[in-house]
């Protein structure tokens, strides 16, 4: 049964399939299905029709449309035109013409168009996955896999080059950047192939530069040059439906510029005066620069910023693979170009499909997703186990990724065992005991707090479902407590054409280092959780109080200097009771009588 | 020479006894009833040498006269009819029976049974309890040469008499003995000979014991005695029946070593037991030979079964690897078909993508086209007409439609 790739983007949605290994994809008329639905009553319209209703810019509700319903999705329900509307529903709507788009064209009738490979944005976390997959099962398909857009796009890039596995060496352990700038967002992945596996390394995106935003912001100094041309004040009003016809005008002159010098802006009739003049205005290719080249420097400006905060710099990114409709403007090819350097920025022809066909070179691939850094327990005393590694394979439709352990606590005395679930920020299994981690999730466990150290067991069980939603639930089996966290913004790989996963047989944690492992300003907890019974790892004044031998150092005994210390300061003073911080204990000091 | 007789001549046929549907003999009332003494004949002691010769025979054994008979016998005249004969020959109880020339010439002469006479004799034959008689009297209508008429004369008199006798009154005996259709195969009708029992509420008493034993072995002997006589069976048949109804079973009863030992050397007709033996002995090597023959035979047929086993197995092999050759011949195919059928969906699909696709790229084309000249009219047809957007607009579709064209070109 043929997955298709499903690219359901901000501004566009369109759909592709690999049928005998060449790709095809489901455009309208060469342009892709725009992401916006209109309610007119009780009618709802979808794609081109309801894009043409639009008269600005902007992700979100504008009047009885809804552009980019996707941006939605996580809330109870959007007012729209006064109705209380579902976004789960809008989506629908777009899912669902897309599919029936696909299911009337000739190439498309024979497909079931039943099951999916979905793109989603890098930032898209469990919840709104899980709406997304309801979504789609409403509009008649399942969701066979989640791929995130940057990676889908890369993969396509990989897969649809000449030499796919040569390339693939060429670039392994290098940095890639997606540049993806569509109409509506601006969205930058930096990414590194690892043992054959793209890797996200970080993201950055904004609609504050989305192709939309130059239309207007072209539009307002047209029309601000127009009425200074013509001697017409603010107050003269334009005419209704004038200023959407101004901007797609203005949409036609940014692309007309790209091959011509010179375009006139013309829209007649644009002002509600007595004439009902028209709007003409000469716009040149430097006009153009001069008013949206700020937006492009401003798009441009990110890559920089986010290189510089992930500590690379635009040599170390081998390959920008640049997509999305706004790339093909000269401005920002040229930029790109002065950035990286000619021969290491590739601007898809099919720009705007790019993610779309990716998609569905991973579905007709069977390209699975990969935990990119491992998800590891805390445990007492600094060290960390590793509950995932980085590498295992994500679950797919209807599929669940379950691991369970059995710990102990080392310190019951609180009545509190507590889990802390990190994840190193380094990719790959490979990490040190001393490499940065990311706390992902804390949980206060009820235990027996008059239980000795390693009495009472304990069971954590990690789940991660079809959404790529991890569910930590641990248990006190004693006590009865239960707990659970989930972790939504898990970091995944991608499996390249032909890989073979060699992490799962690298080396795990390493015991060297002594920095902190943590970020500063992170919310950590001391881990009071082992998993194996180890008296060592219990604190010097707990042990001291179930087992006051274990110190009996004229006994033989033989404790570890660190518990020594633990009981020396924790366990109050013998003689006044103070704590033995306290400055008014004076009693170590006193003459002895 | 003399000149032949038919038997149809001087006494009944066979035909002619079914016929006259004889009464059954009855069953005598007692056992050896002895109506004549040895060697007497019509009141006369005859001396030895006797016209009728006379040879003790160890098999009738209750015919034998009694040791410490009477040593001097009386001097008896030859009998001079068959009547006479048959008489004496019941007087002898079984013993072998013999004719001078003299006599048997003189009998012959009177061969022929009345009626009267013919009852009377089988009167006394109801006497032979044991039926030890018949069979000596038919043997020795075997040994009368060149006097048919006697010959027949006896054999009919022993017809007669077998034909009422109940231990041959069973239908299908009585077929056998005369080869009628509804006869029972030999063996079959010397098993029930065998095997006879008087039937209930008899006027006499049947014999008992050894001697209900020895009468039926009597009749069994004088059964296939006729039968070797009058229907040719010969001596391995006979010997085999014999074998199988008298002699196997005699020597079933033999209880231990000793009393085979006893019986073996007990054996006083070296002839007969010679006979038999040869005949046996004859059969076993033939026997052997048949199977030496038959072994011989089913070697060559196991080594032909062998081969032509072998020649399957090759045949089954060759079929095998040519079933096997059709078959992955057949997969081949089909699978290359069922590739060339979804490469050709596949191409169809495309092709039609690839139309969808132009045809798209034309209406795009076309739209655009359309929307630019357009506005480039409506800026015509103002009371100003901007000439510069409608020539750009011009410049435009004509640049947009030369490329299109050329890129149709190479496609």
């Amino acid at each position: 049964m043929t997955v298709v790739g499903f690219d359901f983007g901000t501004t566009n949605s369109l759909a592709s399939v690999v049928i005998g290994d060449e790709v095809i994809t489901f455009l309208e008329n060469e342009k892709p299905i725009p992401s916006v639905v209109s309610f007119e009553g009780g009618k709802v319209e979808v794609g081109r029709k309801a894009h043409d209703k639009l008269s600005s810019a902007g992700l979100g509700v504008q009047g009885s449309t809804v552009r980019s319903p996707k941006t939605l999705l996580g809330r109870e329900e959007q007012l729209v035109d006064g109705v209380r509307r579902d976004p789960v529903k809008m989506v629908e709507h777009v899912l669902d013409h897309v599919r029936r788009f696909v299911l009337q064209t000739k190439a498309g009738r024979d497909l079931k168009m039943d099951r999916v490979v979905a793109t989603i944005p890098v930032n898209m976390e469990g919840h709104r996955r899980a709406l997304l997959r309801q979504a789609f099962r409403q509009a008649g398909m399942s969701v066979v896999q989640f791929v995130h857009e940057p990676l889908a796009a890369l993969y396509g890039h990989l897969r649809m080059s000449e030499g796919t596995s040569d390339l693939i060496r060429r670039y392994d352990g290098k940095m890639l950047l997606v540049f993806d700038w569509g109409g509506g967002t601006l969205d930058l992945t930096l990414c590194r192939v690892l043992n054959g596996l793209l890797v996200q390394i970080a993201n950055d995106g904004t609609e504050e530069v989305g192709g939309d935003v130059f239309d207007e912001e072209l539009r307002n100094e047209v029309e601000r040059r127009s009425r200074a041309e013509q001697g017409l004040e603010d107050d003269v009003e334009v005419l209704p439906e004038a200023r959407k016809r101004l901007l797609h005008q203005c949409e036609e002159a940014k692309i007309r510029l790209s091959d011509r010098s010179t375009w006139n802006v013309y829209v007649d009739p644009y002002y509600q005066d007595d004439k009902q003049s028209d709007l003409q205005v000469n716009l040149a290719r430097d006009d153009l620069q001069g008013i949206v080249g700020h937006l492009v420097k401003k798009g441009v400006a990110r890559i920089e910023r986010l290189l510089e905060r992930e500590g690379f710099s635009t040599a170390s990114v081998e390959l920008c693979l640049a997509t999305g409709g706004m790339v093909n403007m000269p401005m920002v090819k040229d930029r790109l170009d002065e950035l990286f350097g000619p021969g290491r920025v590739h601007v898809s022809k099919r720009s705007a499909s790019a993610i779309a066909e990716g998609a569905a070179w991973v579905a007709h691939d069977e390209a699975r997703l990969h935990l990119a850094k491992n998800v590891e327990l805390a445990l007492a005393r600094n060290s960390y186990m590793p509950l995932l590694q980085a590498g295992v394979e994500m679950p797919i439709e209807r599929e669940n990724r379950r691991e369970r352990f059995d710990l102990y606590c080392v310190d019951p005395t609180d009545g509190h065992g507590k889990f802390s679930l990190v994840s190193p920020h380094r990719p790959g299994p490979r990490v040190l005991a001393n490499d940065k981690r990311r706390p992902l999730c804390n949980m206060l466990l009820k235990v027996d707090g008059k239980a000795r150290p390693f009495r009472e067991r304990l069971a954590l069980e990690v789940n991660i479902d079809e959404n790529l939603v991890l569910t930590a639930t641990a248990w006190s089996l004693n006590q009865k407590g239960q707990t659970a966290a989930e972790v939504h913004d898990l970091e995944f790989a991608l499996a390249t054409p032909g890989a073979r996963n060699s992490w799962l047989n690298s080396n795990l944690l390493g015991d060297d280092g002594e920095t902190s492992p943590h970020e500063p300003g992170d919310l950590s907890m001391r881990s009071n959780i082992a998993a194996r019974h180890d008296e060592s790892l219990v604190p010097g004044e707990v042990m001291a109080s179930f087992n006051p031998s274990y110190f009996w150092t004229h006994m033989g005994s033989t404790p570890p200097e660190i518990q020594v210390e633990e009981r020396l300061y924790y366990e109050p003073c013998a003689i006044c009771r103070r704590g033995s911080n306290d400055p008014l204990c004076r009693c170590a000091s006193m003459p002895a009588h | 020479m003399s000149t032949p007789v038919t038997p149809q001549a001087t006494g009944p046929s066979a035909s002619e006894l079914v016929q006259e549907a004889p009464e059954p003999l009855p069953v005598p009332a007692a056992k050896a009833p002895s109506p004549l003494p040895a060697q007497e004949f019509g009141g006369v002691v005859a001396k030895t040498p006797n016209p009728v010769n006379s040879v003790p025979e160890s098999e009738a054994s209750s015919a034998t006269p009694k040791k410490g008979g009477a040593t001097t016998k009386k001097v008896k005249a030859d009998p001079e009819n068959l009547e006479q004969f048959i008489e004496y020959a019941y007087s002898r109880k079984g013993q072998r029976l013999t004719l001078k020339p003299k006599v048997e010439k003189q009998i012959a002469q009177n061969a022929r049974l009345e009626d009267e006479a013919l009852g009377r004799l089988l009167n006394l034959a109801k006497a032979d309890v044991l039926l030890a008689v018949p069979r000596q009297i038919l043997l020795l209508s075997q040994e009368v040469t060149g006097l048919p008429g006697l010959k027949a004369s006896l054999t009919s008199f022993v017809s007669n008499l077998m034909q009422r006798h109940p231990v041959f009154g069973e239908a299908g005996v009585q077929g056998a003995l005369r080869n009628l259709p509804e006869g029972l195969a030999v063996a079959e009708a010397s098993a029930r000979v065998v095997a006879f029992e008087f039937a209930p509420g008899e006027s006499v008493e049947p014999p008992k014991g050894a001697d209900l034993q020895e009468f039926r072995q009597n009749a069994l002997r004088l059964f296939v005695t006729w039968l070797a006589i009058n229907r040719g069976l010969n001596s391995e048949e006979l010997s085999s029946l014999l074998f199988g109804a008298i002699w196997q079973p005699a020597a079933k009863d033999l209880a231990d070593d000793n009393a085979r030992l006893r019986a073996l050397t007990d054996i006083g007709q070296a002839a007969g037991v010679g006979l038999a033996c040869q005949r046996f002995h004859q059969q076993a090597i033939e026997a052997r030979l048949r199977l030496d023959q038959a072994q011989r035979e089913a070697a060559g047929l196991r080594d032909q079964l062998a081969a032509a086993e072998s020649r399957l197995a090759d045949t089954t092999a060759q079929l095998e690897a040519v079933q096997t050759a059709l078959h992955v011949l057949r997969e081949s195919s089909a699978a290359e078909i069922e590739a060339l059928r979804r490469q050709h969906v596949i191409d169809m699909t495309h092709l039609q993508h690839e139309l969808e696709q132009l045809r798209g790229r034309m209406v795009k084309r076309l739209t655009d086209s359309v929307e630019m000249l357009d506005v480039g009219l409506s800026a015509l047809r103002k009371d100003t007409p901007r000439i510069p957007v409608m020539v750009e607009r011009a410049e435009h579709v004509v640049d947009a439609l030369r490329a299109e064209i050329q890129e149709l070109g190479e496609e």
